[in-house]
């Protein structure tokens, strides 16, 4: 029986400059065509090609002996390939890598949900064109399934590490949805504007209000023509129905106490209030936060969360890995004894229409049995013959030894079992 | 058999309870899923001994206090598959299954008849009375639950802590919306428990208010509630202030109850 291996070659994000990606991306329509000329390389038996944004992976299954030297320059019509920039590997580290690719491991942004459907539409494509077979139909649904796995057991990129995520995940743990809170920012420093990046898609840019001196700065923070700018002196006022305040002035408002925010909580019926505080030095006195329903968090709080989050991402990412590793090993285990499933069900088999012929012969000449006596003499059989074969049977399926190709051929003579059919030969 | 059948779902909740306690201290996934199933499986074990004693006995549920800590237990259980399939507040577990619990231990320590028949019975009267009450008290429990909830949260936000089961737990938002809406509705139920219980004294003892403790208690407790719900935007009860309200309150409601044991 021939063993086919598993192989990828790929270039991704990592590898590969935006530029050259851009030459080997292919739509979904274009990709066909793809594995159409791609199977006509007599080393390939099964093939799926992914291709995102990010990455160009070919998966495939090879020929024992065969390589993807030429491969995709013949595919593609192009003379040399940029193998600087390409990665190959086989078996047990290919299947390790489709893990990890559909369990957004190896995503820009890690944890992300989108590669594990990009994988299940490649795998699709590749179905639809019949460019794989029984290799690849066992490796895609199993990756599939360890993405699932990860994404239910792990917490992989549910963690924020940036600080403006840490900004949105705050706000996002006192208001829940943020569309209809209304956001003031107060300062358009740098520090603000980054945070401002991550906090605007969340938000209803009509809600949103910019106070800065320079009228112009404040509006190319912003760029949202819906987006009000106001003045200093409207500050008080427009507080009133605020939810979150960012502020990145360079200056301590001072007069801006904690006794001032006591007052104005009051004022707005103690509705909560986020504020964030991203100036240097520190635009909101630490009392300020000490007040409830008043959530003061300055940059050094943000990044604080962010180290965490760091940390407790990295530890899950290592739980992630020992899944990967888990499974790839449990997926060539199976594939293990997959191999030698056809020897002992034509054991099973030989040994059936033995027993079944001898008990024929046997219950011909005792014709005076009752049908209860042959129903026993039949049970007895069986029971000798599945105990009989449950010693060799399990050292097939568990003995590692016992499943490589000369003792498994050495096995089949031995009880003359006849060789199994290789759709690859 | 009448007793496995009636701790089975006990059981159940228990199990789902340790599984729960245990999901806090260990970030396993598994463990509120399988929780969650099992509450599931215990409420679903509850439904059909109801069904069973309703259809095939012809006993109606609610005429013994036996009745009603299940039927509570088993109201909270369904409120909190709800909360976890439709808003996702799998968080919420460990104080909802801890309070099925309780309620459901309550119901194998008080096991004796309301009278809803005979000369003491009050007509109609006592037969919503204790319908209501049962609603009533389910509905606080839920306010208790969401108040502390969003103090612990609250808390935890504070000392800038996001991780385990503070990641987790609804939006201080969401909560104090759910705590609203179940103070609300608490609130409309109690008015119907003491009207009703006014109607059931004045049959049996002559007078609609008389000098037990739980019908007084139950008015103060009604009055603070009315300001509450009420007053809420003129005397600033939300966020903090508003869950500690509801707390304050739904715990008065809770001695009140208890008197009447």
């Amino acid at each position: 029986m021939t063993t086919l291996n598993y192989a990828v070659l790929g270039m991704n994000h990592k590898t590969a400059p935006v530029a050259l990606r851009e030459k080997f991306s292919l739509s979904a329509q274009a990709i066909p065509d793809f594995l159409r000329r791609l199977m006509s390389h007599n080393g390939l038996a099964e093939s799926v090609v992914l291709s995102t944004c990010n990455r160009f992976e070919l998966y495939t299954a090879l020929k024992p002996g065969a390589s993807f030297d030429g491969v995709l320059e013949g595919t593609l019509g192009s003379e040399n390939l940029p193998e600087e920039h390409f990665y190959r590997c086989q078996d047990r580290e290919a299947v390790s890598h489709l893990f990890r690719v559909t369990a957004s491991l190896d995503s820009l942004v890690l944890g992300e949900n989108q590669i594990a459907g990009q994988v299940k539409q490649a795998y699709q494509l590749a179905q639809e064109q019949k460019t794989i077979g029984p290799y690849l139909n066992r490796l895609f649904p199993r990756a599939l399934h360890v993405a699932k796995r990860i994404k239910t057991e792990t917490e992989v990129g549910k963690r924020q590490v940036s600080v403006g995520s840490v900004a949105v995940q705050l706000a996002k743990k006192i208001f829940g949805d943020l569309s209809k809170k209304s956001v003031v920012l107060l300062g358009a420093g740098k520090v603000g504007e980054l945070v401002w990046q991550h906090l605007a898609p969340h938000c209803d840019a009509n809600r949103v209000t910019v106070i800065n001196r320079s009228r112009d700065r404040a509006a190319r923070m912003v760029a949202d023509q819906a987006v009000r700018i106001a003045d200093f002196k409207d500050l008080d006022e427009i507080l009133l129905t605020t939810d979150i305040l960012m502020t990145s002035l360079s200056t301590t408002l001072t007069d801006h106490d904690a006794a001032w925010f006591a007052k104005l909580m009051q004022k707005r019926g103690n509705e909560p209030l986020l504020l964030i505080d991203l100036g240097m030095p520190r635009n909101l006195l630490p009392g300020v936060g000490k007040l409830p329903d008043v959530y003061l968090y300055n940059v050094d709080d943000l990044q604080t969360v962010a180290a965490q989050n760091q940390n407790l991402r990295q530890s899950e990412i290592q739980r992630a890995q020992g899944i990967i590793s888990e499974e790839t090993e449990l997926f060539f285990t199976r594939r293990e004894q997959a191999i030698v499933l056809p020897t002992i069900a034509g054991l099973n088999r030989k040994f059936e229409e033995i027993r079944c012929r001898e008990l024929k012969k046997s219950l011909a000449k005792l014709g005076h049995l009752s049908a209860s006596d042959c129903d026993a003499i039949d049970r007895l059989t069986q029971s000798i013959v599945n105990k009989a074969l449950h010693d060799p049977i399990l050292m097939l399926r568990t003995d590692k030894e016992s499943r490589e190709g000369q003792f498994l051929s050495s096995f089949k003579r031995m009880f003359r079992l006849g060789e199994d059919e290789d759709e690859y030969q | 058999m009448e007793y496995f059948l009636i701790l089975s779902p006990l059981v159940l909740y228990f199990l789902a309870t340790l599984l729960y306690l245990t999901r806090l201290l260990v970030n396993r996934p598994v463990l509120g899923f399988v929780g969650l199933r099992l509450v599931v499986l215990g409420a679903g074990l509850q439904i059909a001994q109801f069904a069973h004693r309703a259809w095939v006995l012809g006993q109606l549920p609610l005429l013994e206090f036996f009745d009603f800590f299940r039927l509570a237990a088993l109201l909270l259980a369904v409120i909190f598959v709800g909360l976890c399939v439709f808003k996702k507040y799998y968080a919420t577990a460990p104080l909802f299954v801890v309070s099925i619990d309780i309620l459901y231990l309550f119901s194998l320590t008080y096991q004796n008849s309301f009278p809803l028949t005979g000369h003491n019975s009050g007509g109609a009267y006592l037969f919503i009375h204790i319908g209501s009450l049962f609603l009533t008290m389910v509905a606080f429990w839920v306010v208790l639950i969401t108040a502390i909830l969003y103090l612990v949260a609250e808390n935890k936000i504070h000392k800038k802590e996001f991780s385990g089961w503070m990641a987790k737990l609804p939006s201080l938002s969401e909560l104090e919306s759910l705590n609203d809406t179940m103070t609300t509705l608490a609130f409309i139920l109690l008015t119907l428990v003491i009207v009703t219980g006014a109607g059931y004294a004045k049959i049996t003892q002559g007078h609609y208010l008389t000098m037990d403790f739980k019908q007084w208690g139950a008015v103060v407790v009604w009055g603070y509630f009315a300001c509450m719900t009420n007053f809420r935007q003129r005397l600033g009860l939300f966020g903090h202030r508003g869950a500690v309200w509801a707390l304050c309150g739904s715990v008065a409601m809770g001695v009140v109850f208890a008197a009447g044991f």
